[in-house]
């Protein structure tokens, strides 16, 4: 039970600092599944909980973000033609590789999302409604996100948000909440081909998802309350003390 | 109703059914009664079919928007969101392959 419980914990956290801090679940569900000696979780199998705890996000939020008004729908449809299509091939390509080989793409794509938050993209708010630009290039670099997605078990939001806004001239609101909406469609199509190869552990997935939304939704209410910068600069060192960690491992186990 | 509030309603109705029985499965882990063969089919059998409805959330929202667009005659956007949604379900063959 207290196994079960601390993964609940994980998800937790996950959900709510994820929340808190712009980002999906996975950054934070694969390394504290894989990092901490205790679960005695491989790669695998936390790439296929944490995918199942992004699709958990990113659903309960988008709905929300479509009430609102903030998602656009038709150019979200557009691009998740390509993110959920690299998905597919991420998460055949991810069953491929190596936990070691894994761990280093991901500590890379940690240092990443770090860089992204420490530039704090939030602040310039450019771009016009309806007006976007450059839809191919887009397309091909959000269909990038989704091949990450598919073979690590993040959102991708770390990709599609800067390219919407900085490529295609979207605004950073509608940025974020379409990404979040294309997630669903992205982490849908990958759930499906972990599912379907048996990579999914339901023992690990069902408390992760649990905790994954119980947090959002407590991360959404926190955070009015929460100086949020603040804690996006702990919590960008965080990710990357994680980020040395989990590249150290990854590489002392290829050596 | 718009295809905005048609998504939405979908993806509220599948997330929160799918997220519900993953909430039922959790508490029979927690309370150790997974032990038992019984509760472990139903644990197993929950979590199967709440990861099963949650991916046939934004599908069935992309074919049921694909309607709507047909029936506002927009074609660029029904073949759009159909499209999408036949990528997802395509996924399922991706899957069943060697590998």
């Amino acid at each position: 039970m207290m196994y079960h419980l601390l993964i609940i914990g994980v998800g937790l956290i996950a959900g709510m600092f994820g929340v808190l801090a712009g980002l999906g679940g996975g950054a934070i569900i694969v390394p504290c599944l894989t990092l901490i000696p205790y679960f005695g979780i491989s790669m695998h199998e936390a790439i296929a909980a944490s995918i199942v705890g992004v699709l958990i996000t990113s659903l309960g939020g988008s709905s929300r973000y479509i009430d609102e008004g903030f998602t656009d729908i038709k150019l979200g449809m557009l691009l998740a033609l390509g993110t959920a299509s690299g998905a597919i091939a991420g998460s055949l390509v991810s069953r491929k590789l190596n936990d070691s080989v894994l761990g280093v793409i991901f500590s890379l794509i940690l240092i990443y999302v770090s860089y992204e938050m420490i530039k704090n993209r939030q602040k310039k708010d450019t771009g016009t409604n309806g007006n976007y630009k450059h839809y191919p290039a887009g397309f091909v670099l959000t269909g990038t996100s989704g091949i990450l997605a598919g073979m690590l078990g993040v959102g991708g939001g770390a990709i599609n948000v800067p390219v919407m806004h900085l490529v295609m001239g979207v605004p950073m609101k509608i940025t974020t909440a379409t990404s979040n909406f294309m997630i669903g469609a992205t982490a849908s199509a990958a759930v499906f081909v972990y599912l379907l190869k048996g990579s999914i552990d339901f023992s690990i997935a069902a408390p992760v998802g649990f905790g994954v939304f119980i947090g959002a939704k407590a991360g959404s209410a926190l955070l009015k309350h929460i100086n949020t910068v603040a804690l996006k600069r702990i919590f960008t060192v965080i990710i990357i003390i994680i980020a040395v960690e989990m590249f150290y491992n990854a590489m002392k186990a290829c050596l | 109703m718009n295809e905005r509030k048609l998504i939405s309603t979908i993806i509220k109705i599948g997330s929160y059914t799918g997220i519900a029985m993953i909430g039922a499965a959790v508490l029979i882990q927690l309370s150790g009664k997974v032990l038992s063969n019984r509760f472990e089919s139903i644990f197993n059998l929950s979590v199967h079919a709440a990861i099963i409805i949650l991916i046939f959330t934004p599908v069935t929202a992309m074919y049921a928007s694909a309607l709507y667009f047909f029936y506002k005659k927009e074609w660029k956007w029904m073949l759009v969101s159909a499209g999408l949604g036949t990528v997802i379900v395509i996924s399922f063959i991706a899957g069943q392959g060697r590998g």
